[in-house]
């Protein structure tokens, strides 16, 4: 097998969107790339878009990142052939069950936008393999080694980094367009079309819930903040605070640490950890969970913005924005990547099933213990329900048992809801009831009169 | 096809330094591999013998801490030279289906 080429993955997009129109949607992104690439991401997911959680996985930000696209590509035919074939998903030693698959796809969204650097791609695929940035050649003068923007630099997240940081403060990224360490910010923040891409995406959706940008490589689990330290205590030390422009960016020091609420903090290392367990469970390998800024600081990265637009404006969702720096080198062979594609996928997939089992008010309590029928009578199973979301309640009978599934309407408060149950035996049996949104299962035991 | 990778760690105060040295270099670096080390950072690099020995050499002139760690081979990764997709057909995941 070999790396996914540029035209490929447009292609693998389309045919999976033809093979299974009812669970997944194609989107045509609104900017085409420099070099007049259109650009295409995939939306997983049975419910309206509007109306599930939804997790947004882009890949090849930098151009040499290979794998990133072929990670989406192939989580994205497996959650689709195994949903349609009505199986589990199996990566190593870490597995998903048939109703894990149903309640990612019925229950919530992943979106995949394998490649957002199409140009960078198809340049070091074909002529540079080291190459980073994007094609854009407007700054370059005419120097071809000047051509481009990185494009993880030039989010809007205190993207001018000499006016933001403390001189002294080592910045990963530079104002300098023929930088050698292909770092150059671009010209003005979110100047990028494919930059821009994901910004559209991160807005459109009221639901968009996390966000995961992969990246090579170190085998880490990246999460803000990346401009410096992290601190629940003081809520003035503030990516948007001016107050403090000139003082961040230096590890150690008591002049700056960023704020993240302390809730936000918890659940950003609980997450974390959850992906680099199951990561762990494929095949061994171990991802060390760390805020950005443990790495090196950063400006005007994806993540970070990702996650400060529900502060900037408050009509925006939380997004909790990770970055994941898979396996050891930039474009590992083949079977290596197969077996990282493995396991960042076994990683994405518990992020969304933890992500959504935190991310609503939802409680469901069976109040029916067993139920005693007389053949040719009906009783009902009885919930007592508190969800702000809508659900469904899915029944499997035992022979001679008739119930039907049940949807449950969104509401404030909690309520009581039945699921008749019909006999036409007077054998027993055992009924099982299981929530796709939720992932719960509850077996009643049916005895006959 | 199978290639001889030259593996080599190279050290530094800073994470700046070595990020120079990779851009100077043209080394195969990504900024996420860097570690922190009880004191300073360090890095892998991973090379073709040929380059290996011309940036060990390199390095040492210029008093970079370097260390050559044992080789190992590898498959080239190969990128796939047609549309495997252009025709309709499926992608399939390596995750197994049960």
């Amino acid at each position: 097998m070999a790396y996914l080429n540029v035209d490929e993955v447009e292609s693998a997009l389309i045919a999976m969107a033809r093979q299974w129109p009812t669970l997944c949607e194609h989107i045509v992104l609104p900017k085409r790339s420099c070099e007049g690439r259109s650009i295409s991401a995939l939306r997983i997911g049975k419910l309206p878009a509007e109306e599930g959680d939804m997790l947004l996985i882009s890949g090849c930000h930098h151009a040499r990142e290979w794998g990133g696209a072929d990670i989406c590509i192939s989580l994205a035919a497996d959650i689709l052939e195994a949903y349609s074939r009505g199986t589990g998903l199996k990566y190593g030693g870490k597995s998903f069950s048939k109703n894990e698959l149903i309640r990612l796809v019925e229950g919530m969204h992943i979106l995949v936008l394998p490649v957002v650097n199409p140009d960078g791609r198809h340049h070091s695929q074909t002529v540079d393999h080291l190459w980073r940035r994007n094609r854009n050649r407007s700054y370059a003068g005419g120097n071809p080694t000047c051509i481009g923007v990185d494009l993880n630099r030039n989010y809007d997240f205190l993207w001018d980094f000499r006016k933001h940081f403390h001189p002294k403060a080592d910045v990963g990224t530079s104002d300098n367009p023929c930088d050698p360490q292909q770092t150059w910010r671009g010209p003005s923040p979110l100047s990028e079309p494919e930059v821009q891409n994901v910004d559209w995406l991160l807005r459109r959706y009221p639901r968009m819930r996390w966000y995961v940008d992969l990246h090579s490589y170190g085998e880490l689990i990246l999460y803000p903040w990346g401009s410096d330290e992290s601190q629940s205590d003081q809520p003035k030390m503030d990516f948007q605070n001016p107050a403090m422009n000139g003082k961040r960016g230096l590890p150690d020091d008591a002049l700056y640490q960023e704020y993240i609420p302390a809730a936000d903090a918890r659940i950003y290392q609980q997450l974390a950890g959850t992906m680099a367990s199951s990561i762990k469970a494929v095949r061994g390998r171990n991802y060390t969970p760390q805020s950005s800024f443990d790495l090196y600081p950063t400006s005007g990265c994806a993540d970070d913005y990702a996650y400060s637009l529900h502060r900037v404006d408050g009509r925006l969702p939380k997004i909790l924005a990770f970055t994941i720096e898979w396996g050891r080198k930039f474009q590992p062979a083949w079977p290596e990547m197969e077996q990282i594609i493995a396991e960042v996928s076994a990683g994405l997939l518990n992020l969304g099933l933890e992500g959504m089992r935190r991310s609503g008010r939802v409680r469901i309590t069976l109040k029916t213990v067993s139920l005693r029928i007389e053949k040719g009578s009906q009783r009902s199973l009885e919930f007592l329900i508190e969800s702000m979301r809508p659900l469904d309640l899915r029944v499997d009978c035992p022979p001679g048992y008739e119930a039907a599934d049940r949807q449950v309407l969104a509401a404030a408060g909690s309520r009581t809801v039945r699921i008749p149950v019909e006999s036409r035996t007077d054998r027993g049996g055992k009924l099982l009831i299981h929530c796709p949104q939720t992932g719960e299962e509850w077996e009643v035991q049916i005895m006959p009169f | 096809m199978e290639s001889l990778r030259y593996h080599i760690n190279i050290r530094a105060p800073r994470p700046a330094r070595l990020r120079q040295l990779a851009a100077r270099h043209r080394l195969d670096l990504c900024f996420g591999s860097i570690r922190k080390e009880k004191r300073g950072f360090s890095m892998d690099v991973y090379l073709s013998p040929s380059e290996g020995e011309r940036v060990m050499a390199l390095l040492a002139t210029e008093g970079v801490e370097v260390q050559r760690l044992d080789d190992d081979t590898e498959e080239v990764p190969v990128i796939s030279p047609t549309n495997r997709y252009a025709f309709g057909a499926v992608p399939r995941g390596v995750g197994e289906k049960r």
